[in-house]
């Protein structure tokens, strides 16, 4: 008699822990819908523009859009060169820009538009990003002291 | 037939085949996802059902006799001797950039008998660097495939002139070679090589493309017969990009280079080579490759022999400056002392091997590293090729006494006072009894200002890798016979060094082997 009270007692005991589970799994499933329901699409070009990955302003004084560069307003690969150049100039041109520093590298001017290694061949967002910090793909093994725009 | 960008159609048996694996494996037919599937499936298939048929169900997107992985100096001299011998190729490279280490390395290349070498008045022949490469290598050099290299050194030097590569007119002296062998280009690097090479394979239409990652080879009936790879890649980003189907008609050339930048997979081979040690080599030198090829088969050779070297500091990122200056400077004229000492512990001129391994001891109790450091005096500052760049970045700093540099450096003064008295008078007598350096060459440390570089190696070279055999075909580790359909070159390959690799053997290495991959890939037998 004893054994059954026991098992009785148990088996609710059981039942409410499981239920008080599943009740909770429930409750943050739905917190997390209305969050993801709330979230502002990130292809919305005005809030990417107030957002922390913001593009440099002179894009967006030329009325930016994702288009302007992807090539669709809705971007899934990274833009081309030509993106770049159609505004930008061709390759001669950007071999001769001039640059904040003209470093000297063994004798020879080091030209991050024209180097010993890449030539003008190296893709214009190796250092020159729009989405994350800047970087020198140089600065792997060489310590130059320019500063990306 | 050059390229043909339009998808294969498949013959009759291919199509029930297809069928036959999709009805099984309930693959979505059409998308180049799909075909990735079955490509993956198939292959495990063939693995767990040996003898079973295996055939292979891919809907091909391209086509060509020839398909190369890795756009360095093998990769390139294979496309341009397989199109020679009348082949189509293509160059696939993961990277954003051609040329992978290749066109960042130093430019050195070892011919024995140039012409070069000739006007120098060094005599010099592929049997003298054949035993200069096992001394390094402790032995352990394959031999038929150092013959190899060092009696077609001379041939692909031709052949490097011909695609348009500029040599200095000098030969350098490098260490570990018993003489004067090493060319080098006019620019000082690698790049004098690929860019040249690059060039050419536009000019003869072999199709070079950046941005597409290996991923899988095609194996049907125990022949690799294409690779996927996926298109659009944007290093190391695997979520870019889409998976392609490559059909080799004739074979596939694995020259996918050395694995100095894969942390986990190096670890596995020496454990000391964790995340903080540093590289010389480019950010794509990662070992899938060499995994691919271990996956259907290849054999393993000597993969834990891993290269540092011993010159590069810790202060600036990859090869960087130091390692100029500490070759023809602070080792060649001066000295290596320890922080916690000030006490020499090496022969600066020893082998990059027993250097770095000498380096590498000095810890503190919890493992961190007490950077020893170069020191050298103005004399000897230089024979520095850039003393002034190397000052401009702080690698290297300049001290008016001793005493200023013992104190930035953290180095007891007085023992290493004592050290540089030492060194100075085994200068003068002409001999080192601690460590052997040969001093009979070198300046003695006492003219200000004095010139200090805290140095660390960084991995360099991975001398291991897949067993090829003369004609650059990959070794079955089952039967050992060559894998058909399957040719690999340069540092995804093992046996050529040994323990060691001297300096300026890997471009031969990769160059002769290239070459040879690409002519019997071109006339493979499909």
């Amino acid at each position: 008699m004893i054994k059954k009270i026991a098992i009785i007692y148990y088996g609710i005991f059981g039942l409410l822990i499981i239920g008080a589970v599943v009740a909770l799994v429930l409750y943050l499933q739905f917190q997390e819908q209305v969050q993801a329901t709330t979230a502002v699409p990130p292809t919305q070009v005005e809030e990417y523009i107030e957002s922390e990955n913001k593009p440099r302003d002179h894009h967006v004084k030329y009325n930016l859009v994702c288009e302007m560069c992807h090539q669709t307003d809705k971007p899934t690969d990274w833009p081309q060169d030509t993106s770049c150049r159609r505004c930008h100039g061709p390759e001669e041109k950007i071999i001769n820009v001039s640059l904040e520093n003209e470093i000297s590298f063994h004798g020879t001017l080091a030209n991050p538009h024209n180097s010993p290694h890449y030539g003008p061949d190296l893709d214009c967002l190796m250092c020159h990003h729009e989405h994350k910090e800047n970087e020198l793909y140089c600065a792997q093994c060489h310590t130059f002291d320019y500063k990306v725009p | 037939m050059k390229e043909d960008k339009k998808p294969k159609s498949l013959s009759n048996e291919e199509k029930q085949d297809n069928q036959n694996l999709i009805s099984r494996r309930q693959v979505i037919k059409g998308s180049a996802f799909a075909a990735a599937g079955i490509a993956v499936g198939a292959i495990s298939a063939c693995t767990q059902e040996q003898g079973a048929g295996g055939e292979q169900a891919v809907s091909w997107d391209e086509e060509f006799d020839v398909v190369i992985i890795g756009s360095g100096f093998s990769g390139l001299a294979a496309a341009i001797e397989a199109n020679k011998a009348g082949a189509s190729a293509i160059v696939l490279d993961k990277m954003s950039v051609l040329g992978g280490n290749s066109v960042i390395n130093g430019g050195l290349m070892a011919v024995p008998g140039s012409d070069l070498q000739q006007q120098a008045g060094v005599e010099d022949s592929p049997e003298i660097m054949m035993e200069d490469m096992l001394k390094a290598g402790l032995q352990l050099n394959h031999e038929p495939m150092i013959r190899v290299v060092a009696e077609n050194a001379l041939s692909a030097y031709e052949f490097c002139k011909e695609v348009g590569v500029q040599f200095n007119p000098s030969v350098t002296h490098l260490g570990g070679h018993s003489v004067r062998r090493s060319l080098s280009t006019t620019i000082n690097s690698g790049a004098g090589y690929v860019r040249p090479m690059i060039s050419h394979c536009e000019s003869i239409g072999v199709d070079i493309r950046k941005q597409c990652k290996f991923e899988k080879f095609v194996k049907e009936d125990n022949r690799i017969i294409g690779v996927m790879a996926r298109e659009g890649y944007r290093f190391p980003d695997e979520n870019t990009g889409t998976v392609k189907s490559f059909k080799a008609n004739k074979a596939v050339i694995l020259a996918t280079g050395g694995f100095s930048e894969d942390v986990e997979y190096r670890k596995y081979q020496d454990p000391r080579l964790t995340q903080e040690v540093g590289t010389t080599n480019h950010r794509g030198a990662t070992a899938e490759g060499l995994r691919e090829a271990f996956e259907i088969g290849a054999a393993p050779v000597q993969i834990s022999w891993i290269q540092l070297g011993p010159w590069t500091s810790p202060d600036e990122e990859g090869l960087g400056i130091a390692a100029l200056y500490n070759v023809h400077a602070g080792f060649q004229h001066g000295i290596i002392v320890a922080k916690e000492n000030g006490k020499r512990f090496v022969n600066e001129l020893a082998d990059r091997k027993t250097r770095a391994d000498a380096i590498l001891k000095h810890k503190d109790n919890q493992g961190n590293p007490l950077y020893p450091v170069s020191i050298v005096d103005k004399d000897g500052a230089q024979n520095a090729p850039d003393l002034q760049g190397a000052l401009d970045t702080g690698v290297v700093k300049e001290f008016q006494t001793i005493e200023e540099l013992a104190n930035h450096y953290g180095i007891p003064l007085q023992p290493l006072k004592n050290t540089i008295d030492q060194y100075n008078s085994y200068v003068s007598q002409g001999n080192d009894p601690d460590f052997g350096k040969p001093v009979d060459n070198t300046n003695p440390i006492e003219t200000a200002p004095f010139y200090g570089c805290k140095i660390w190696p960084k991995i360099h070279h991975t001398m291991g890798g897949i067993k090829i055999n003369e004609k650059a075909e990959v070794i079955d580790m089952e039967t050992f016979a060559p894998i058909k359909g399957l040719y690999a070159a340069g540092e995804v390959c093992g046996g050529v060094h040994g323990a060691s690799r001297l300096g300026s053997c890997a471009t031969t290495d990769c160059i002769v082997f290239g070459r040879i991959a690409g002519q019997n890939a071109a006339n493979a037998s499909a």
